[in-house]
């Protein structure tokens, strides 16, 4: 009680005092209210209402909800000791920050201190004094510094950033956390100077640090250095340490620092240089052409094999752009393509390109054209291949020339058989009409001894030149009149139709062609080859043995073989080989030899897309394998 | 009375021409000839026939290779005179390629292909095709 009436002289009796303290407190920013437990009463002074902007009429004694309305609402609870229940350790005193809305609707920071003066009879709590500080500037400020404080520690924290401090005068030396994460040491490490140095890597990293300690602590220098260093846990690690000297009295005192975790930026670009020094050497010492093309197709490198394949120097290559030694007729292609590339829609492309020689010759190549693009996927450059392929450009265009010139021979050479045929035709047809004539007409003449010799002569002409005509005739036919035929029904055939022959030298022809296979051949062809096949082999038979001649047919892969063996008198291939299927040769002194037939039997075969083979043995026999196409759906 | 009143013998090589007219005759084949060195003198001199309303020949011997007008543009042109008369018309050819034989199967109006050289059995061959051929 009588602190409490002791409290209301204060704010009441003495005026001069009372206008004091009331202008200091205002001054302070400091205003007084009481509380009564009992009644819940609130009574702020006028300095409290200064503070949050509030006149006497605005708000005059009021009850505890009322003022609780104003708190901010998570500080609200720091009031709760003013209601009950109350709370069995709570002293008496009490002090705490806590917001509270301006009349301005500003939240302002205040501090307040507060105690119980007076007790009930009953030992309740009855009159709580406090006075209230605003602090809101100092508050802010102070959560500004959190703010930053945390966001240092963050932004350490991710950039791997520590720091380190080297008391030179009590040899002390702190680290931050960061610091202690990147040696990888516990919580409560602390090293000293020896061991701190010895988490260096021994040799050229530890010595470098020992010299610019030194001098950073004997000359002031300071030090900003990349190292490596051996951690707790024996990794290799690359940092950064930068070192600061504090100097008293021309002494230095203390040097602190920092320390960064650059192992992994380190490693990246350790790795990329690899990766580039990998490419730069593919690229220089590279056989093929290579070059980067930059997007507006200068060129930004180019590589020996490339000026070698040109005939320029680097320097001249890359003044010069692409059209400069490009062919002019692939210009147009080239620059369809790299327009194409640009806009995003191909990749790369790869195309056969003439460049042009410094000394004008065309060179061939096979170019390969790749966009590099960044991560975001824009283009950086082109890199370029080119392959030399001159040589084989040459080669195919003699080819190609060679084909030409044959194809214009056989053209020649077939119009001239048509021509010597078709006139000697019509010239030896008349000689044989005159002749004709010449015996009904003038029977005298024909008596001539002369006369049936230049007929001969004539008959023989007319024959060479029909030779002649089927051979150019040959050549202009073709598949279209190709049909399935049974292959051993002609076999049969052509026996039947030389059945004397076969007769008159008893000759003994075995047919073992399968009855089921077919060939796709021109009919009176394949008559005219087994024909002359089969009486070739009665002309040449041997006069020691008794004539046998098999006939039989085997299916491979892509023919039906037709071979026909003899035990005659055999060709010697070493000396005839090549001659055999010439026209008008014979290998034998026989009396029927006139050697026109084999040369229009392969030329028939080979007019069905077959070919003709032979296997002999002089005074053993002869095999010809003649390959006719299977027969076609 | 001879079944052939006038033959046509069309042909630039005149040994042909001489060699085959005198078969003709020792065979007493016709009447008479009516020869051209060419297809279009040939086409000429018959249409002016026409035009005058003169004998035609009732056959013609036509070669294929000819200058100017060759056999098958005369009877490409030929083919398309209106004329009352059956002409009969034999190629007769130094030509052995199957493909000119099938060519000339592809005209009615010509009835057979004669190789050359010509004999006298091959006139008598003609002679006798065309009487058979007259009577039907």
């Amino acid at each position: 009680m009588q602190e409490n009436s002791h409290i209301r002289f204060d704010i009441s009796s003495n005026i001069s005092n009372t206008k004091i303290s009331e202008k200091l407190r205002s001054l302070l920013k400091v205003g007084i209210w009481k509380y009564n437990f009992q009644t819940q009463e609130v009574i702020f002074d006028t300095s409290l209402l200064n503070v949050l902007g509030y006149t006497t009429e605005m708000l005059k004694a009021q009850q505890v909800d009322d003022i609780l309305k104003l708190i901010y609402p998570r500080d609200k609870k720091k009031f709760d000791f003013l209601k009950p229940p109350f709370s069995e350790d709570f002293s008496g005193k009490k002090s705490f920050e806590f917001r509270i809305l301006h009349q301005n609707r500003n939240w302002i920071w205040a501090e307040n201190n507060c105690e119980i003066v007076s007790y009930t009879t009953d030992k309740k709590p009855e009159w709580l004094v406090g006075f209230i500080q605003e602090i809101t500037e100092t508050k802010n400020k102070e959560l500004l510094l959190i703010k930053y404080e945390n966001l240092l520690n963050k932004t350490n924290e991710v950039a791997s950033i520590g720091t380190w401090e080297v008391d030179l005068v009590d040899m002390k030396i702190t680290w931050s956390e960061v610091t202690r994460n990147i040696h990888e040491v516990k919580a409560g490490y602390t090293p000293n100077i020896e061991t701190a140095i010895n988490f260096y890597k021994e040799g050229s990293h530890r010595d470098k640090i020992a010299v610019l300690f030194n001098k950073c602590i004997s000359e002031g220098t300071q030090f900003d250095d990349e190292f490596v260093i051996i951690t707790q846990n024996n990794k290799e690690k690359w940092v950064r340490s930068i070192g600061i000297p504090v100097f008293e009295k021309g002494n230095c005192v203390k040097v602190y620092g920092v320390f960064q975790d650059i192992d992994e930026k380190t490693k990246t670009l350790k790795k990329l240089a690899d990766t580039e020094e990998k490419f730069r050497k593919t690229f220089d010492f590279a056989g093929n052409g290579m070059a980067l093309v930059g997007m507006d197709t200068t060129w930004l490198r180019v590589n020996q094999s490339l000026c070698n394949m040109l005939g320029y120097t680097k320097e001249e290559l890359l003044n010069l752009k692409y059209p400069d030694f490009t062919h002019p007729e692939d210009l147009e292609n080239d620059t369809i393509l790299l327009k194409e590339a640009l806009k995003g829609n191909l990749d790369d492309y790869e195309i056969e390109k003439r460049f042009l020689h410094k000394n004008g010759k065309v060179v061939w190549t096979i170019l390969t054209v790749s966009i590099v693009r960044d991560d975001q996927g824009d283009p950086i450059h082109f890199v370029s291949q080119m392959n030399d392929i001159s040589n084989i450009k040459k080669a195919e265009k003699k080819v190609k020339d060679l084909l030409e010139i044959t194809k214009d021979q056989n053209d020649r050479l077939l119009n001239f058989a048509h021509i010597v045929s078709h006139n000697l035709r019509s010239h030896s047809g008349n000689l044989e009409m005159l002749l004709d004539l010449m015996e009904v007409d003038t029977p005298d003449v024909a008596a001539n001894e002369l006369f049936p010799l230049l007929k001969e002569a004539v008959g023989q002409l007319d024959e060479t030149v029909q030779n002649l005509n089927e051979v150019a005739v040959l050549n202009t036919k073709t598949e279209l009149n190709l049909v399935n035929l049974n292959l051993n029904n002609f076999v049969n055939k052509a026996i039947t139709s030389i059945r004397s022959l076969v007769l008159d030298h008893s000759v003994d022809i075995e047919n073992t062609v399968d009855e089921a296979i077919k060939v796709s051949a021109i009919p009176a062809y394949l008559d005219s080859i087994i024909l002359n096949f089969l009486t070739n082999a009665i002309k040449y038979q041997s006069a020691d043995r008794f004539p046998v001649i098999k006939v039989s047919a085997a299916r491979n892969e892509n023919y039906v073989v037709l071979s026909i063996e003899d035990n005659g008198l055999g060709i010697d291939l070493q000396a005839h080989g090549k001659k055999l299927f010439g026209m008008y040769k014979t290998f034998h002194q026989h009396k029927d030899s006139r050697g026109l037939g084999l040369f229009i039997t392969k030329n028939q075969i080979e007019a069905m897309g077959g070919k003709v083979d032979v296997v002999s043995q002089v005074n053993e026999g002869t095999t010809f394998n003649i390959y006719l196409q299977y027969e076609k759906n | 009375m001879k079944k052939i009143d006038i033959a046509c013998i069309v042909d630039d090589d005149p040994i042909f021409v001489y060699g085959a007219k005198r078969m003709m005759e020792l065979a007493d084949f016709c009447n008479g000839f009516l020869i051209f060195n060419n297809g279009q003198d040939a086409l000429l001199q018959l249409k002016a026939l026409i035009d005058s309303g003169q004998d035609l020949p009732d056959l013609i011997l036509l070669d294929l290779n000819m200058p100017i007008m060759d056999g098958w543009q005369f009877l490409d042109n030929f083919t398309k005179i209106k004329i009352d008369k059956k002409i009969i018309i034999y190629i007769v050819s130094s030509s052995i390629d199957p493909v000119d034989i099938e060519k000339s199967k592809q005209y009615a109006v010509v009835s057979n292909f004669v190789v050359k050289p010509i004999s006298v059995d091959k006139v008598k061959d003609i002679m006798k095709d065309v009487t058979e051929n007259k009577l039907k």
